[in-house]
């Protein structure tokens, strides 16, 4: 079916972000990541659950769900864009492609636009996706406690590491 | 006939392969229910005495320093009450993310005490959907004070030992607000008369009332229904959660004197039509001692 061959998907994505301050590091990684991308029109879909985000300490898990992105009211993060020039980009078996992704970003209920590099390989049948870009919390009004506010970067480096199957 | 279905099939396919736009394609995301648990039902693991149904995750450490001052009728002299205090230490360690244990030390009669915690059911959203959370609590407590009496018995290790069965039924019902129903069993080896009672049934109740996102309301009520002896009352408190960062600190006015379940449930005499109130405060911490290897 035409559905079948355009559209790959995955539910077990990773997405990690990292802050790092003088004071201290925090990292997070989320395994759980539903992706959609449509490789005859360019589109391409994120959800993200935000209390799927794994801490190395339970504490600043609760506190990253409780104070700062308030997961209870604001269960997930979506994007939803495309890729650009679609058309031009071939998929040959295993090379690296570089692309660019541009869209809409909703984290805390704030929605931002969007564009990134990433990069693109189709591998056994998959498709092989990463990226890597920076968000600040204050474009989402993710407000900092001035006590943590020296504990917490200004920007966060968010990478994106994910496989996509056909659906 | 077969060729029009057929036609009217085809049709509906494709326009449904072609509106499929980039919310289509969220919408396919999110067709698959995921479960979500329910976290935060109290901000630490007691709600004032009384257990919350949350205890330390996997592989953290936590302290609770607490103080009970003296009673407020108790006047001038004694600054009312602030001149008297008790101390409890309690430390407790998750050693999975269900289970966890701790050991305690009173002052007030010189108790020690041990116990276990485990999470039977978790509330929950989604995929799967669980209305409240189940936790289990056992508590064993032995008064090492030299000059208690019990007549008719023998002071040996046996009648110095108590103990508490909990289950404790939470629920949270917004983000803000949550409320746990608590049936306890307490049994006592040793009583002071044999008009008293060895096994003592309460039902609590504990609420939690955020009021931003670092402070919360709580309460408690601990209601006996079958008293050890008849002096006994049910103890009511009233405090607040205030979260730091790093330290929770709850500050609470209670006509209950104990901090364990064998005294603020069992063996509670205050009242608070008669002054017998008492200002108090946990101030708990929690320390990470092994980094989730999961992640990293």
């Amino acid at each position: 079916m035409l559905l079948a061959q355009n559209q790959y998907m995955t539910r077990s994505g990773q997405v990690d972000f990292f802050s790092s301050t003088p004071i201290e590091d925090i990292k997070a990684i989320n395994q759980s990541v539903g992706s959609i991308l449509d490789i005859k029109t360019g589109d391409f879909v994120f959800e993200i659950l935000m209390k799927s985000f794994q801490f190395e300490n339970a504490l600043m898990q609760e506190h990253f769900n409780e104070k700062y992105v308030e997961s209870d009211d604001y269960p997930t993060a979506t994007f939803y864009g495309k890729l650009e020039n679609i058309a031009s980009i071939s998929l040959n078996e295993d090379i690296e492609k570089p692309v660019i992704v541009s869209g809409k970003i909703t984290i805390h209920g704030v929605e931002q636009p969007i564009r990134a590099e990433g990069i693109l390989n189709f591998k056994n049948n998959q498709i092989i996706a990463s990226s890597s870009f920076i968000l600040k919390p204050d474009d989402f009004q993710i407000k900092i406690p001035s006590i943590v506010r020296n504990n917490i970067a200004k920007e966060i480096i968010v990478n994106v590491n994910i496989k996509l199957k056909p659906m | 006939m077969l060729n029009k279905k057929l036609f009217f099939l085809s049709v509906f396919i494709f326009s449904f392969t072609f509106t499929f736009g980039q919310e289509n394609l969220l919408d396919l995301l999110n067709n698959k229910p995921q479960t979500t648990f329910t976290s935060s039902t109290f901000k630490d693991t007691k709600v004032i005495n009384l257990q919350s149904n949350e205890a330390p995750a996997k592989n953290q450490l936590q302290f609770i320093i607490s103080h009970r001052f003296g009673k407020l009728n108790d006047g001038a002299y004694q600054l009312w009450g602030l001149d008297n205090s008790q101390i409890r230490f309690h430390l407790s360690y998750g050693i999975t993310d269900w289970f966890s244990v701790g050991l305690g030390r009173s002052s007030n009669n010189k108790i020690y005490d041990g116990w276990a915690k485990y999470k039977l059911l978790k509330q929950s959203t989604g995929d799967k959907n669980i209305p409240f959370s189940l936790t289990g609590y056992n508590a064993i407590f032995i008064k090492t004070v030299k000059d208690f009496s019990i007549p008719d018995s023998c002071l040996c290790f046996n009648n110095k030992i108590s103990y508490a069965h909990q289950l404790i039924i939470a629920r949270k019902f917004s983000k803000n607000t949550s409320i746990e129903i608590v049936p306890t069993l307490l049994h006592y080896n040793s009583i002071d008369s044999s008009s008293h009672n060895n096994d003592v049934f309460a039902i609590s109740i504990g609420a939690r009332q955020k009021l931003n996102s670092s402070i919360s309301l709580n309460l408690e009520y601990n209601y006996l229904l079958i008293k050890k002896n008849q002096n006994n009352t049910n103890s009511l408190s009233i405090g607040f959660d205030i979260e730091t960062g790093g330290h929770v600190f709850q500050l609470h006015l209670t006509n209950a004197k104990g901090m364990i379940e064998s005294e603020f449930i069992g063996e509670n005499t205050g009242k608070w039509k008669n002054g017998d109130i008492y200002f108090g405060f946990n101030i708990s911490r929690q320390f990470n001692l092994k980094k989730n290897k999961k992640s990293w």
